[in-house]
């Protein structure tokens, strides 16, 4: 008999032991798994619904607010077009031709490269112009002097409606005049008209996604 | 009394006393067990507790529907204007002032020099030149200036031509000297 007990004893705790494992394993840890991940969610729920409720009490104050961001974003999209279709096309071409009588020079050309026209594809931009979305211009021009030609690089670049970003320009100045003549300049000019991040190019092939690389075997 | 018992020692149930030590531990396996019992009971009760917790406070969110629609909104104009503000600086950033580099050329030039033709390609900076004078001299000294002129790098000779006058008196534009220069503009900065 003195010697049978520390055998129960010892098969009982074994028992417990395993009894204790099975029942953490199966029964108390999924609980517990449960239990955090619904307190996860409540906890951000909790954050949510204050949030919610701060925003109803400034109801009007949003309201005014993304009123305000609408305009804001009509304006930025009025330098920095969001459509670039036939009508944006023409319309911009018009701008150009406009600002361009304003200062003096006359165009002999201009190229507006983009799809809308059915010229293929947009232009592709210069490696170095990390810009996500942009219309290339090539003009021609001549200023009928110095002066002239300076004062359309600068309205262009600071006072046009929309934001250019020059890459090449090409300044020919031929035969000098007579002291008191003028010294007509002929200009060539290649330009980015940038366009808002999500603009589309109507016309414009869509992106295809980049093909995965295969392994090489060394 | 005498109690016989009449059946076969094979067959005859064994009658174990229970030990003082046996009943301790079939005490301490059903406390156990108990307890085992009762805290899943409670993560039970505690997990329903949380769920229903979490099914009020949906019920609550989805009551304020019309403020999310607006933050959402609010959130995604703000977000587009950030995009397209970010767009607009990066694109004056990439703006050159090209008279700047005019100017800056305009220096370097001696005044009996005339630049006939310039090509700019703003992006990395490169300058072709063609510029002439009646002396090949001064040619010389606009080189030589734009050398030493830390706005340019790379300032390079591509040709030139020089008028020899044989026999007949050379006048007007053939008696011009010529040279043609590439250069980097590095000077200048964006914006300038």
């Amino acid at each position: 008999m003195g010697r049978n007990i520390p055998v129960r004893l010892v098969v009982v705790i074994l028992l417990l032991g395993v009894i204790c494992f099975f029942y953490y394993r199966y029964g108390l840890s999924p609980q517990l798994v449960q239990l955090g991940d619904l307190r996860d969610q409540a906890t951000t729920a909790d954050a949510k619904l204050s949030t919610l409720r701060e925003v109803q009490g400034l109801h009007d104050a949003f309201v005014r607010q993304n009123e305000s961001y609408s305009v804001w974003i009509d304006q930025l999209a009025q330098i920095t077009p969001v459509v670039f279709d036939q009508h944006e096309h023409t319309r911009f071409l018009l701008d150009l031709q406009a600002v361009g009588k304003a200062s003096g020079i006359t165009y002999t050309s201009i190229q507006i490269s983009d799809a809308s026209m059915g010229q293929g594809a947009a232009a592709a931009q210069p490696a170095e112009v990390k810009l996500a979305k942009t219309v290339g211009v090539t003009m021609n021009f001549t200023a009928k002097n110095y002066a002239t030609m300076r004062q359309f690089q600068d309205t262009f670049r600071t006072k046009f409606k929309y934001v250019m970003v020059s890459s090449n320009l090409t300044i020919s100045h031929g035969t000098l005049g007579l002291p008191g003549e003028s010294n007509p300049y002929t200009c060539s000019m290649t330009a980015w008209m940038v366009l808002s991040p999500d603009a589309t190019i109507v016309g414009a092939p869509a992106p295809v996604a980049p093909v995965p690389q295969p392994d090489v075997v060394q | 009394m005498i109690t016989i018992n009449l059946v076969p020692n094979a067959r005859r149930r064994r009658q174990t006393q229970l030990t003082h030590e046996d009943r301790t531990l079939i005490f301490i396996v059903l406390a156990v067990l108990v307890v085992l019992a009762a805290s899943y009971g409670y993560a039970r009760w505690i997990v329903a507790q949380e769920t229903n917790h979490l099914a009020d406070l949906n019920v609550q969110i989805a009551a304020l529907d019309s403020e999310q629609k607006l933050l959402d909104l609010n959130r995604a104009l703000a977000q587009r204007s950030m995009a397209m503000e970010t767009n607009i600086v990066t694109a004056v950033q990439l703006q050159v002032n090209t008279n700047q580099l005019l100017d800056d050329l305009a220096k370097d030039l001696p005044k009996v020099c005339t630049l006939t033709q310039t090509d700019i390609t703003v992006l990395p900076g490169t300058v072709v030149l063609s510029a002439s004078s009646s002396q090949f001299v001064d040619l010389v000294r606009f080189f030589n200036a734009l050398s030493a002129d830390t706005k340019f790098k790379d300032v390079h000779i591509d040709g030139y031509q020089i008028p020899y006058g044989t026999g007949a008196v050379v006048q007007g534009l053939q008696a011009q000297a010529t040279m043609n220069l590439t250069l980097t503009w590095v000077g200048g900065g964006k914006n300038g």
